[in-house]
């Protein structure tokens, strides 16, 4: 087989002569992968199957055409639906003949797989190089012929490689900007998971779902969709932080901000450290959350390694509503307004106006005593047609919620702040102290939840070889985790 | 807009006045429900309140949206109430998920509701009709499509008979439905009752056939405890003039047999001699009904009754003969008896297991040498695993070679060892009490023998006659009434327990019980047991009687005997015998819950019902105390054996237990269930108990394990040899603990047991289950209270054997293929003195040839017994010599058969012949040569099987011959009366002698 893929280079010089070292290998670990699903569909372990996965992301970067195509000869059966199908999405390398020799010669040596795994495991393979080479509406297509496969499949092994078929699938249609084609797929594929209690494929889906809403802003929708859909343990790691990501956006715009805010972080710490993207944009959300809610993020927030650059902008913004500088919060606004509109947190910035007024009234009322109105009005940098009655009207809001401390002196237009008394005699220091114990504990809570047992392990006798593979698996998933280069947010 | 992003439109339109409005509104939500299913699940109550109103004219059409809404939410129980309630607008055939899924629901929701208003005996309680109309289309649809193996599931599963009924009659192959549906009722349907009337159905409809299964039917009939149609059709089968039926209803009778309801084949014993009376014989036979009663109460000579029996009828039949008819008609009915009395499968088994024998002296040898002198319990378990290895083969070559050894035993050691003859023995019916004379009481003569040893025959008679016990029940019972010694009480009340197994005989009952009412220890608790097995399956109120006596006495020795007896009454009832389980499992004594724990694991045995196992295994985490946790794990065995897979499964986490009684319990709950499987994870399981921390753990484990690898040779597991190895170190261990070497020694005995021959069935081939087997392991499995119980275990051997009989009950020459390699099933081979003593500098050569020549001199004493026997045999009958010669040959070709395999390339198959040694795992490999002198009436691989004789004009070339008893009787050719009476007497003669012929012991 590698004589012949190699011999296949020798004709193509251009595109991969200068791989050519690599390719044999990486086709050679491609079979691996073929054998691992094999093993894992008979045996029934997915376990096999997730690690044949994430493998194959390990390969996607060395993956090239003929071995694609090479692999697809050697998995499938020559002349079949899906051979068929998927060959014609791979380029010929522009020597028919010499193509129609290898496959041919290939198919004389191999086992004809007919497993479903096998077949959904190439249309993965193909998905993955297609969007690679951002081949996008040939991916697009891939994608749903091998979804319609996927429908007539009912097999718990398969339920690993088709989440993510799932992912790329409504992936490849997002790079098209055409999700609201598939928005009536996914539910269906998403009752069909449920029907069949995939539960990996259920998260996915609800993920990809909440992503579709969420792209055309239908918000209500994908609040509706998740609180009806039916929830339990979350399975992938990767899925459950998407999750809370969405369900954290959908809460920010439906004014629940303590609780978005929670799920907003909680985003941010499960993702793995390589998805970078994802967290700065969690970061991102969260830092306006707390704005809305009053709080300022502290500096760290926006040193993170990696993200500097990225959170300025609302690092920025965070310095305006501190100061409670209202002039300095609209050139900020203006400035970013292109960063702001393409993370679409430009609506809740403006919600932020209102915070900024608030903050800087704080900073009057601590500062002053006894401050006139008008005085508030220009301190506050108010350019409305009426800026005392402006400034009272604020005031008098901000005393409602408890903003600052004071009384308003209508008759005389003043506002008298109230003395403010030492803090520490409250009960306050022993609030914040119990939240923070309280965190602790439920972080630790949730550590030691996350801890998973592999079954039997105090029972099994292992013999050596099973030992030397186990070990292997956990080297492999010690690297991985090291790596965590899994996702591409 | 290409794609409508919202559904709040539509819904906003359901709020409009106008109904056209709503209508327009409903129509497009129904098309478009998958899009937007959470935006209108919010306004469900809406679209709801429209199917309520009823002046809406759409409002199946609501119901539909709202199911749908309800089916996406997961709510699929209103999904489908609202689905009913949209009538036809709910398309059953549309292909989609929502119908998929809906109609699976309503079929769930429809024989849940019908299996509880069956529970609650209410006809058709609340059944909501549109949900049966929808159930019966499915059905009629299944039906119409061919599917007809899915509509008797699913009939079967929501109680509709009338629909079952449907699906088999317009099958294509209506045996196959129906042998379908058998296989159904027995392993899905756990309410008994239903599963009468589901067999209740099949028997009606297998009486409608044409040609009916007259096998199977007997079989059901058998489950519905109906003897009276089962004497009809054995009837009218005898009636026919055709050979052919005649051989049916033999088989029939031999597969009846093979069930061991004793109770219900004296039953249809008795009522086809009642169906007699239009015969002209019935004088005749009213004598002998009469003189039976007469001599077996008269009865103290050595004879056995039944032989006089034989005599009497024999001789009396012949005389009331006018017709030809009726003379073929009665001497058929006289073979029928012989097999329905179980007489003829005892007899042909003895043969078979005395001609078969292979164990292996040798073994019992190093155990006897290795075990000291002064240890009783290793000493009597050496006495009690000889008994098992030659269990029902009559060799009891080392007992007569050990007599003096033997003597060690005492008290009640000595009534292990007499009992143990009875173990040997076996099945003996004819010789059984005169083999037993020396030992028994003698009647009058007070002191003749030591009360032990009287009590151990009494109980080896029992053991002899087990669930055959027409012939000794009366006088065990006159041995109960003239003593008053409890040793010999304790015996009787074994022995008769045994013998009237299941029988429910009032009188014996009465007898036992006034034992019983003696308040003495040792005498109760056997009355206790004996009353148990007296009254084995039948759930009387005689149970209630017990438990009250139970409450009262101070004996726990006599509590445990009745709280078992009282678990034995409820055998097989299952749901039937909650309350008494109830009663006993809520007792504040614990004895009483152990009773309860084996009332669990007896009534429920072998259905494997969720119910049962729940609860055996909330006691077996929680109960207080130790024995009734253990016997809980325990019973878990007994409720599982028909799923022998299931059971490592569910004990494993038991097994690992800090608690060595529940340990214990694992181990036997792996071995009763797993018995004779070799299942490779029992065997992973019980590995590590072998080596316990705690020495009765290891014995349980040991004696679980034999009772797994039972017959499984080295080549088919090679953890077996493993095992005997592991066997004999325990033995040889000086070190080791009583216990476990005890465990060690039974194990042997019952790894070997029946001279390999046997191996522990508790299910018969029709997949009933084998009474006699599971109550003698129940009873087995108090051996750790009572090591004379230990015998128990030989009721549930079974040898593995294919014997064909031909229309007169002889064994003819027939072969057949085993369709395997031989050495996969072969016996195991001899050990050999070395392994043992390898480790002393000795010449090997000398052992070696010292044990061939030991061996040489055994084989040749034992032909030399076989030249004397077929000697006298000749002396007998004058068509002896051609079978004897091919016998002869026969095992020659044994001898040197062993040899020759090792030179040449192993075969990839065996002929056997017939009767011939075939494994249960060895059963699926066999098949019948194709234009052989014989044809099989039933395609068996193991057991009796009757043979078609394609040739009847050829003279016939019989075997098996080598028999202990009534040897002449099997080879002097035709079946008429007067040469059995001749050959009855010679059989006699010959058996007189001693069975390993002393005068050429010192010649070799």
């Amino acid at each position: 087989m590698t004589q012949e893929v190699e011999m296949k280079e020798a004709q193509a010089p251009p595109s991969n002569s200068f791989s050519s070292a690599s390719t044999p290998s990486t086709l050679q670990h491609l079979k691996e992968i073929a054998s691992l699903i094999e093993t894992g569909a008979y045996a029934k372990e997915v376990r096999r199957i997730v690690r044949a996965v994430r493998l194959t992301i390990m390969l996607r970067r060395k993956l090239k055409a003929a071995t694609a195509l090479a692999f697809i000869n050697f998995a499938l059966v020559q002349g079949s639906e899906a051979h068929a199908k998927l060959s014609a999405y791979l380029p010929k390398e522009d020597e028919h003949d010499m193509d129609v020799d290898t496959a041919s010669s290939a198919s004389q040596g191999f086992a004809k797989h007919a497993l479903p795994e096998i077949e959904i495991y190439c249309y993965l393979l193909v998905l993955i190089f297609l969007i690679d080479q951002k081949r996008y509406d040939e991916a697009k297509a891939c994608s749903s012929a091998s979804i319609a496969r996927l429908k007539n499949i009912n097999r718990r092994t398969v339920d690993v490689l088709a989440s993510r078929l799932y992912f790329y699938y409504s992936y490849s249609h997002e790079l098209t900007n055409s999700l609201d084609e598939i928005r009536g797929n996914l539910l269906a594929l998403h009752r069909m998971a449920t029907l069949r209690r995939d539960e990996l494929g259920q998260e996915t889906l609800l993920n990809l779902l909440l992503r579709n809403y969420l792209h055309y802003n239908l918000y209500d929708q994908a609040e509706k969709l998740r609180s009806k859909a039916p929830r339990f343990e979350a399975h992938s790691n990767q899925q459950f932080c998407r999750y809370l990501f969405y369900l954290g956006k959908i809460r920010t715009i439906q004014l629940e901000y303590t609780d978005a805010k929670e799920s907003l972080l909680q985003a941010a710490r499960k993702a793995p450290v390589a998805a970078r993207g994802f967290r700065i944009q969690c970061n991102k959300w969260a830092v306006i959350v707390r704005l809305l809610l009053g709080e300022i993020p502290e500096r760290t927030v926006f040193m993170q390694k990696g993200m500097q650059k990225a959170l300025t902008p609302y690092f920025e913004l965070t310095n305006a509503v501190r100061i409670g500088d209202l002039e300095l919060f609209k050139t900020v606004a203006e400035k970013f307004s292109s960063t702001f509109s393409s993370d679409r947190t430009n609506n809740l910035i403006v919600r932020l106006r209102h915070n900024v007024i608030r903050t800087g009234l704080r900073n009057i009322s601590i500062s002053y005593s006894r401050i006139s109105l008008s005085d508030v009005a220009k301190k506050l940098r108010l350019d409305s047609s009426n800026p005392v009655a402006d400034a009272e009207s604020i005031v008098a809001k901000a005393i409602r919620d408890g903003a600052i401390d004071a009384t308003i002196d209508h008759a005389s237009r003043w506002m008298l702040s109230k003395e403010t008394g030492d803090i520490y005699s409250t009960n306050e220091p022993q609030i914040a102290f119990h939240s923070r114990i309280a965190f602790c504990l439920n972080m630790h809570n949730e550590a030691v939840k996350a801890l998973r047992f592999p079954p039997n392990s105090h029972k099994e006798k292992e013999s050596a070889e099973k030992r030397r593979e186990r070990q292997q698996q956990e080297q492999e998933l010690a690297k991985h985790i090291a790596e965590d280069d899994d996702d591409d947010f | 807009m290409a794609v409508v992003s919202s559904a709040s439109g539509l819904l906003a339109m359901l709020n409009e006045d106008h109904p056209a409005l709503k209508l327009h509104a409903l129509h497009k939500l129904n098309s478009l429900v998958n899009l937007f299913w959470p935006e209108i699940s919010t306004s469900v109550p809406t679209i709801e309140s429209l199917y309520e109103d009823e002046e809406f004219e759409q409002r199946q059409l609501a119901a539909l949206v709202v199911s749908k809404v309800f089916y996406y939410l997961g709510e699929l129980n209103d999904s489908l109430s609202y689905a009913l309630g949209a009538g036809p607008m709910f398309d059953v055939s549309e292909d989609s998920d929502y119908a998929h899924t809906l109609l699976a629901k309503a079929l769930d929701e429809y024989a849940s509701l019908k299996t509880k208003s069956m529970k609650k005996n209410e006809e058709n309680a609340n059944i909501d009709p549109r949900l049966e109309a929808i159930v019966e289309r499915m059905l009629d649809k299944c039906i119409s499509d061919g599917k007809y193996q899915q509509a008797m599931g699913m009939a079967v599963e929501c109680r509709r008979l009338d629909k079952l009924e449907e699906a088999i009659t317009r099958s294509d192959n209506v045996h196959a439905a129906l042998s379908y549906c058998i296989n159904l009722s027995h392993s899905f349907v756990y309410h008994r009752e239903y599963r009468c009337e589901v067999l209740r159905l099949i028997v009606a409809i297998y009486q409608r056939l044409p040609s009916p299964d007259y096998v199977n039917i007997c079989q059901c009939l058998m489950f519905l405890n109906e003897p009276e149609a089962v004497a009809n059709i054995l009837e009218r089968l005898l009636r026919s003039s055709a050979k052919d039926d005649a051989l049916l209803a033999f088989q029939i009778s031999f597969d009846l047999v093979e069930n061991e309801h004793q109770a219900f084949l004296l039953n249809v014993r008795n009522r086809l001699l009642d169906l007699k009376p239009r015969a002209t014989s019935l004088l005749g036979h009213g004598s002998v009904l009469t003189s039976e009663n007469g001599d077996t109460v008269s009865t103290d000579a050595t004879a056995a009754v039944t032989q006089d029996v034989h005599m009497v009828e024999s001789s009396q039949v012949p005389n009331g003969t006018v017709d030809p008819n009726e003379v073929a008609y009665s001497e058929k009915l006289e073979k029928l008896k012989g097999i329905l009395s179980g007489e003829k499968s005892i007899q042909l088994t003895l043969q078979f297991l005395y001609s078969h024998n292979r164990s292996d002296l040798l073994i019992l040898k190093t155990i006897k040498q290795s075990v000291e002198m002064r240890n009783s319990v290793c000493h009597s378990a050496t006495i009690c695993a000889n008994a098992l290895m030659h269990a029902g083969t009559t060799v009891d070559t080392f007992l007569r070679e050990n007599l003096e050894w033997l003597s060690r035993a005492t008290n009640w050691a000595k009534f292990s060892a007499t009992a143990g003859l009875g173990v040997i023995h076996g099945g003996h019916l004819q010789q059984g009490r005169s083999l037993m004379a020396p030992y028994l009481p003698q009647s009058g003569a007070v002191g003749g023998g030591s009360p032990y040893s009287e009590g151990g025959a009494l109980y080896a008679l029992g053991l002899i006659h087990a669930n055959h016990g027409e012939g000794i029940k009366q006088f065990l019972r006159e041995s109960l009434q003239n003593t008053s010694s409890e040793v010999i009480q304790h015996g009787a009340c074994l022995g008769l327990g045994l013998a009237a197994l299941g029988t429910a005989d009032e009188d014996i009952y009465e007898e036992v019980k006034n034992v019983l009412y003696t308040d003495s220890a040792v005498a109760g608790e056997a009355a206790g047991i004996s009353m148990g097995l007296l009254m084995a399956g039948t759930s009387s109120e005689k149970a209630s009687e017990m438990l009250a006596y139970a409450h009262d006495t101070q004996h726990e020795k006599i509590i445990r005997g009745l709280s078992l007896g009282i678990a034995l009454t409820v055998y097989g009832r299952e749901e039937e015998a909650d309350t008494l389980i109830e009663q006993l499992t809520r007792d504040q004594d614990p004895i009483l819950r152990y009773g309860g724990m084996y009332a669990l694991a007896l009534a429920y045995r072998g259905t494997a019902n969720n119910k049962a196992i729940h609860q055996l295994l909330h006691f077996a985490v929680s109960d207080v105390s130790d024995d009734v946790r253990r016997t809980a794990v325990l019973a878990l065995g007994f409720v599982l054996y028909s799923e022998p897979e299931q059971t490592p499964r569910i004990v494993s986490l038991l097994s690992e237990s800090y608690n060595p009684h529940v340990r214990y319990g694992a181990a036997l709950a792996v071995g009763i269930s797993c018995a004779g499987t070799g299942l490779s994870e029992a065997v992973s399981l019980l590995e590590p108990l072998t080596s316990d921390v705690v020495d009765f753990v290891r014995q349980g484990a040991l004696i679980a394990m034999a009772m797994v690898m039972i017959q499984t040779n080295e080549s088919c597991d090679h953890r077996v040899g493993t095992f005997r190895r592991q066997l004999e170190k325990i033995i040889l261990d000086k070190h080791e603990d009583t216990m476990s070497k005890m465990g060690a020694i039974l194990a042997s005995g019952i790894l070997d047991a029946g001279g390999r021959n046997v191996t522990i069935r508790l299910l018969s081939k029709s997949k009933h289950d084998k009474i006699t087997a599971v109550v003698g392991l129940a009873v087995f499995s108090q051996f750790w209270y009572w090591y004379p119980l230990i015998y128990f275990i030989s009721l549930s051997f079974s040898p593995t054997a294919f014997i064909g009989l031909n229309y007169d009950l002889k064994v003819p020459r027939f072969e057949f293929i085993s369709n395997a390699k031989p050495s996969l099933f072969e016996y195991p081979r001899p050990t050999t003195p070395p392994t043992s003593t390898s480790a002393v500098k000795l010449p090997t050569a000398v052992l070696s040839t010292s044990a061939k020549a030991k061996s040489r001199a055994k084989k040749e004493a034992e032909q030399r017994a076989l030249a004397e026997k077929s000697s006298n045999e000749d002396a007998s009958s004058s068509s002896g010599k051609g079978p004897k010669a091919s016998d002869k040959d026969n095992d020659i070709m044994q001898v040197d058969n062993a040899p020759e395999k090792k030179a040449e390339a192993e075969r990839s198959f065996e002929i056997l012949t017939n009767p011939a040694r075939v494994i249960p795992a060895q059963e699926k490999h066999i098949r019948f040569l194709e234009g052989s002198r014989y044809v099989p009436v039933k395609v068996a691989p193991s057991g009796f099987v009757l043979l078609r004789d394609l040739q009847p004009e050829e003279a016939e070339v019989l075997a098996l011959t080598d028999a202990p008893s009534n040897v002449s009787s099997t080879t002097s050719g035709a079946g008429n009366p007067a040469s059995q009476l001749g050959s009855g007497s010679s059989a006699m003669a010959i058996d007189e002698e001693p069975q390993p012929p002393q005068p050429f012991e010192y010649l070799a």
